[in-house]
């Protein structure tokens, strides 16, 4: 018997996870497609302001929404070890503590990204139908259509962001490192969340948050302490790093914490006992 | 067929262990009764035996290896009916369509003739969720035996079962078992499995008190109603006189009362243990 990754365990976990939660995800999506149609339909006068500008304000806050989603999703991953009896289920289901690991990995994070992409279709089919109902015929604006919407994102030039971030290119920060550094960004929060499922099944988001929220403030403080000591000592950190050689750095932190952080919340789960 | 290895285990490193160079080994074709008071450990040495929790020091080792690991070899191998349990909202056949591929010696046709027994076969297409705790208990209880797996741990089987239920259980367990495996029945209900028990492990403060076949006891320990305390390792008054457990030094063998057994070890531990040494 394979003891390390089987194909057939692991689909196997899969339909076990959509048969028991079947409900759950079900209501999960049309709630996410209920407040993304709402926002959207909403966001409608925005898509008539200059075209680029307006896109681009009403495109920002669905990021948000999906950053926010997925790390709702990635607290969720460990729900069954919430009781004890959940956890002895879990532990002695016969699959590998890896299996059981990425399945829930699959579940709550590619799944969760795969069913925003169609439930922001969705959503922007459903503003096509209603907003002119709502609105003045034409303030629709332009659909969020998906091509639009990936060029949005993409590092593609002349598109909206060049001329959003037009200025910024001139001092050498590129599209594709701003979106590089929000890629590691909702890389590193998931696999924050992952880690807060692992350490705290039970109200895992509102904790992991807490806890981010600690992190950050030390940070701060110790960066305020930094400055005044830079300060005192007549020295500009920036006269050594520019902003882009900063925002690179930025990515490339950010990427090694989602990594350590994913790695951390595996082995956390696999160190789990039934009582703590 | 499992072994538990010097085993020392607790809860907080600052706590006391429950169990302290603990060792035991099951054997195959046992059906064995797990006992002991409140807090003597039993419910923690199956979440040992079944790797949900780590021994500080020593290994529980199931066919060679550590069950710490949660190997899905191991796994498919031993199941355990913890007192309290949770059942997905599905129905009881959706429950075994997506459990049962899990354990490659499951049988439908046992599974069916379990519910049968427990008379659930109608059922099938019911939600667990909606079912009470008895009904859910013996849903479980007929998938758990319906995996055939090897090993089998069962902590207070009997708790929620009405009375007609515990002696279909006893029935289920009797044709359920088989010269390759092991059943460890953890209960402080004794009437309802002393019928069905033919080992007996009997633990407390980090010690086996007792571990010992029922012929074993039977040939060494003598059950009866007396009226001469003579010899007692332990009595109890009746409305027919005093029933007295003492050694069978007249080789006359009586029916083991497990409670008697039970209560006759935890007052003189030292005496039986001069009894069974091998």
């Amino acid at each position: 018997m394979n003891n390390i990754f089987s194909i057939s365990r692991f689909t196997l976990l899969l339909k076990k996870d959509i048969a028991e939660n079947i409900r759950l995800y079900a209501i999960g999506a049309a709630s996410l497609l209920f407040g993304l149609a709402t926002l959207m339909v909403l966001f409608t006068p925005m898509m008539s302001l200059p075209e680029e500008g307006g896109q681009f304000f009403a495109t920002f806050p669905i990021y948000n929404i999906f950053v926010f989603g997925v790390c709702i999703a990635a607290s969720l991953m460990f729900a069954p070890m919430r009781t004890k009896q959940g956890r002895i289920s879990l532990f002695t289901l016969p699959a590998t503590s890896t299996e059981k690991y990425l399945e829930q990995v699959f579940v709550h994070i590619i799944c969760f990204a795969v069913m925003f992409v169609c439930c922001v279709i969705l959503a922007e089919g459903i503003r096509m139908v209603v907003a002119p109902l709502l609105w003045e015929p034409g303030a629709t604006g332009g659909a969020y259509a998906v091509d639009r919407y990936i060029n949005h994102f993409s590092f593609k030039p002349g598109g909206v962001s060049a001329m959003v971030f037009a200025n910024l290119e001139a001092v050498g920060i590129t599209l594709n490192l701003l979106m590089a550094v929000f890629a590691a960004g909702a890389f590193c929060s998931v696999g924050i969340f992952s880690l807060g499922a692992a350490l705290w099944p039970k109200y895992s988001f509102i904790k992991t948050y807490v806890a981010t929220y600690a992190v950050q403030i030390v940070l701060g403080i110790g960066a305020l302490i930094v400055s005044g000591i830079t300060e005192a000592m007549d020295f500009d950190p920036f006269g050594v790093i520019d902003t882009r050689g900063f925002l690179i750095s930025l990515a490339v932190a950010l990427s090694v914490i989602a990594v350590v952080t994913f790695v951390a919340s595996y082995i956390t789960f696999v160190k789990k006992q039934v009582i703590h | 067929m499992l072994q538990v290895k010097n085993l020392t285990f607790a809860y907080r490193k600052s706590a006391q262990p429950i169990f302290n160079n603990f060792s035991l080994s099951l054997e195959p074709g046992r059906v064995c009764g797990l006992l002991g008071r409140n807090g003597a450990g039993k419910s923690t040495l199956m979440y040992l035996m079944t790797g949900l929790l780590a021994p500080n020091m020593g290994s529980v080792q199931f066919a060679g290896d550590d069950m710490r690991k949660r190997l899905p070899q191991q796994l498919s191998e031993i199941f355990i009916v913890p007192e309290e349990f949770e059942l997905p909202a599905v129905t009881l056949r959706k429950y075994v369509e997506i459990n049962a591929p899990f354990y490659p010696r499951f049988s439908q046709e046992d599974m069916n003739r379990y519910l049968e027994v427990f008379e659930m076969s109608n059922l099938l297409d019911a939600n667990l969720k909606n079912m009470s705790m008895g009904q859910k208990k013996k849903a479980f209880m007929s998938f758990a035996f319906a995996t055939n797996t090897r090993v089998l741990l069962m902590d207070e089987p009997t708790n929620g079962l009405d009375i007609p239920s515990k002696s279909q259980f006893r029935k289920i367990v009797a044709t359920g078992m088989s010269d390759d495996k092991v059943m460890v029945l953890s209960t402080h209900q004794v009437r309802d499995v002393d019928s069905i028990l033919d080992h007996v492990l009997i633990i407390d403060n980090n010690r086996t008190l007792l571990d010992a076949s029922i012929g074993e006891i039977s040939q060494k320990l003598k059950f009866e109603i007396s009226n001469s305390l003579e010899g007692a390792l332990y009595y109890q008054p009746t409305i027919n006189g005093n029933f007295v457990v003492k050694p069978n030094t007249d080789n006359v063998e009586t029916n083991v009362d497990i409670e008697m057994l039970f209560n006759t070890v935890l007052t003189a531990p030292a005496v039986i243990a001069q009894i069974f040494a091998k």
